[in-house]
């Protein structure tokens, strides 16, 4: 099992297409897939999950992956995160 | 196969929502989506006959799901006359929102049952108190 504190860096957060993006990603993977913010713990395959987190710039959110593809799927999502949601700012 | 899915609602509503969820999801949709208003000239008889056009022309063997906003207004007494009037596999959820919409549409392999669950679900997952978060 893998475990990652993952800020949200893009501006406008982890709003409705960034967290449609997250979860199509999350979806490829077999891996079980978890989001937690504070004590709010959604899974990632699910975007109104995600949505509910109301993860705005700034957060940090816990991603806990298991499963057979668990590091690529980590590093995949790293990269989204990273990558702002391949969003502007 | 999927399951299908119809909105028939009050003015453009189920339109406008739907081209929401397409904005959001990278536009295009998981699952075959139409949508049908009903203004406040239309004669009811004529919107469920094109309903029933609709049904059959989008079922894609897995059922529909009509989704529609007011139970009890003219467009939800429209959708729960469509299962009697076609021989396919109909399902009438009323309350649409949009949280219900997304969800429906983040699941695209399931089931006619139970996407209804999701339908559910995402509905009354999505009204918040936001002040209580």
């Amino acid at each position: 099992m893998l475990n990652k504190d993952l800020t949200v860096v893009n501006k406008l957060g982890l709003h409705a297409r960034a967290a449609a993006k997250l979860v199509a990603l999350a979806s490829n993977f077999a891996s079980e897939i978890t989001i937690q913010k504070e004590n709010r713990k959604i899974n990632g395959k699910s975007i109104m999950g995600v949505m509910m987190l109301a993860a705005s710039q700034g957060t940090v959110v816990n991603i806990e992956i298991e499963g057979e593809d668990e590091e690529i799927a980590m590093n995949e999502i790293e990269t989204l995160f990273n990558n702002r949601f391949d969003e502007a700012e | 196969m999927t399951v299908s899915i119809l909105t028939i609602t009050h003015g453009k509503m189920g339109h406008e929502l739907l081209a929401t969820a397409k904005s959001m999801l990278g536009d295009s949709l998981p699952l075959s989506c139409k949508a049908l208003s009903v203004s406040v000239s239309c004669k009811p008889e004529d919107v469920l006959d094109e309903a029933i056009e609709i049904c059959k022309k989008i079922d894609e063997g897995d059922g529909v799901l009509v989704l529609t906003d007011i139970y009890g207004s003219t467009p939800s007494n429209i959708c729960n006359k469509i299962k009697s009037a076609c021989n396919l596999q109909i399902h009438v959820i009323a309350g649409l929102n949009l949280p219900m919409l997304i969800r429906v549409l983040n699941y695209p392999k399931l089931s006619l049952d139970e996407l209804i669950e999701k339908a559910l679900s995402g509905a009354h997952d999505g009204i918040i108190d936001c002040q209580s978060k």
